[in-house]
């Protein structure tokens, strides 16, 4: 589904990560666990084109990228790995001049030329599929915090993507609310939904993940199922990093 | 007091053009003045100090020199312009300048999330500008344009100069032929002011509609 080689990234003299490959088959759960600043988010950033890799290649479904293309057929590349990929981002993004509704049906009145009448059908069954169809009104100022991050969900799943991309998602929300988050992507992962997770919530990654990778240095460090990774960690930083999240519990 | 009743037809036809030129120099301003903020903010080096360039050189002279250099100074390049058409160019120019930088700063107050998102659901980045940036933006850029708007519709009175009669130079002509100033004055000071009240209203109502969502 995913597959990923070589893959570099650089800003200026700061080099982020390289050789990276990583690999993800249909309808698998990897959450991707690291200290802060070990390019976790950059990662999922080349994923989706938000960030430019310097070296490597991406294969999203059928769509390919790589370091060597020209500029043109690299634009090509990411227009349709976009479409392939949803992405779910710390601080929501929703579009504020937009209600609920609307935030959901944009991009495929927009992009998928659907038309208004079957993209709020859809919409709306996705709103309902994250409990919220009563607030479909709703303008994202009135909506928790919780419920902003669900339209998010909502709103990247109507472009009908291959794979969900998730970027601490639960990060900006009180502890309270990140339950109704974590619940919704529970049930994606119940349904098959191949997803690659940034998050620190780790009951969340022991109960949900086929796999976790922990990348550190700039580097995958190590990669296993959760039980391999939290009770037999491989290397040292990955125990040292363990450690630390166990010492300070529920901070994000 | 009756001077002005008997002539008021005179001044209305002077209100008549002082709106035309607002209206006429607000709409290509706008429209200049996006296009300028886009160029600065997404445009390549060149293009990017050309829009710059613009920007400096417009606000750093006087609006009278700009509006001489398009009268009387383009038809030595043989380039004759009506007083209208003068009047038309150069307000359009000049308020574009400043149009543009309250669009630019209006763009830069969006989150870059926003961006980020629209494109990650496969938006253009023209698709972006327009369903997400822009509106946004217009809701920050309303205040400021709503002052710029009022403020050019006194400054057309500065194109009186290159014998366009709009209302201060209806007033003029009026004040020579009775040899008296005060009243065509205070009748015109009113117009500007009524006129002034009028669209300070309009952009308080769209103020309104616009920040529904917040
Ligand atoms: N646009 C950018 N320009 C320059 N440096 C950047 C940029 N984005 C990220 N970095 C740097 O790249 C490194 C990796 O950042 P990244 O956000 O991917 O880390 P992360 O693993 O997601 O961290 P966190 O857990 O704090 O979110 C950091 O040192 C960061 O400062
Ligand atoms: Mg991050």
């Amino acid at each position: 589904m995913i597959e990923v080689n070589k893959l570099g990234k650089s800003f200026g003299d700061l080099v982020v990560f390289r050789d990276i490959d990583l690999h993800i088959r249909s309808g698998e759960i990897v959450v991707l666990v690291g200290p802060s600043g070990s390019g976790k988010s950059t990662l999922l950033r080349c994923l989706n084109g938000l960030e430019v890799p310097d070296e490597g290649s991406i294969r999203v479904g059928d769509a390919t990228w790589n370091a060597s293309m020209d500029a043109s057929a690299k634009k090509e590349a990411v227009r349709h790995i976009r479409t392939l990929t949803g992405m779910v981002f710390q601080s929501f993004n929703l579009f504020p001049h937009m209600t609920a509704l609307e935030n959901v049906i944009m991009a495929p009145t927009i992009v998928k030329k659907r038309s208004k009448a079957q993209a709020v059908e859809t919409g709306e069954s996705l709103l309902a599929k994250v409990g919220l169809l009563n607030k479909k009104n709703e303008y994202p100022s009135r909506l928790s915090g919780g419920q902003q991050q669900r339209v998010a969900i909502a709103r990247a799943l109507a472009m009908q993507p291959q794979i969900m991309l998730f970027d601490e998602p639960t990060s900006a929300l009180d502890p309270e609310l990140t339950g109704e988050v974590l619940s919704v992507m529970k049930q994606l992962a119940t349904e098959g939904m191949t997803m690659i997770v940034v998050t620190h919530e780790m009951k969340f990654a022991r109960e949900v993940a086929n796999r976790i990778i922990f990348m550190s240095d700039g580097k995958i460090q190590e990669e296993g199922s959760p039980d391999q990774f939290f009770v037999q960690p491989q290397t040292e930083r990955a125990r040292k990093f363990l450690r630390q999240l166990a010492s300070e519990p529920e901070t994000e | 007091m009756e001077l002005v009743t008997q002539n008021f037809q005179f001044l209305l036809t002077g209100a008549y053009y002082t709106l035309l030129i607002t209206i006429v120099s607000m709409f290509f301003g706008l429209l200049i003045g996006m296009i300028v903020a886009i160029a600065r903010l997404k445009g390549n080096w060149f293009v990017r100090n050309l829009a710059k360039g613009y920007v400096s050189i417009i606000r750093g002279t006087p609006i009278l020199v700009q509006i001489f250099i398009i009268y009387y100074g383009l038809p030595d390049f043989g380039i004759t312009l009506g007083p209208l058409t003068a009047a038309f160019i150069s307000l359009s120019i000049n308020i574009s300048a400043y149009l543009s930088e309250t669009f630019r700063g209006a763009i830069l107050s969006v989150s870059n999330g926003q961006t980020e998102a629209a494109l990650s659901l496969g938006l253009t980045p023209w698709q972006t500008m327009r369903r997400v940036v822009l509106p946004q933006a217009a809701r920050v850029a309303i205040p400021p344009l709503g002052n710029t708007f009022i403020g050019m519709l006194k400054e057309t009175s500065l194109v009186s100069v290159v014998t366009v009669t709009e209302l201060l130079r209806s007033a003029q002509l009026l004040i020579a032929q009775y040899y008296v100033a005060m009243p065509f004055y205070v009748a015109i000071a009113l117009m500007y002011w009524i006129m002034s009240v009028f669209f300070s209203s309009i952009l308080n109502r769209m103020e309104t509609r616009l920040s529904k969502a917040y």
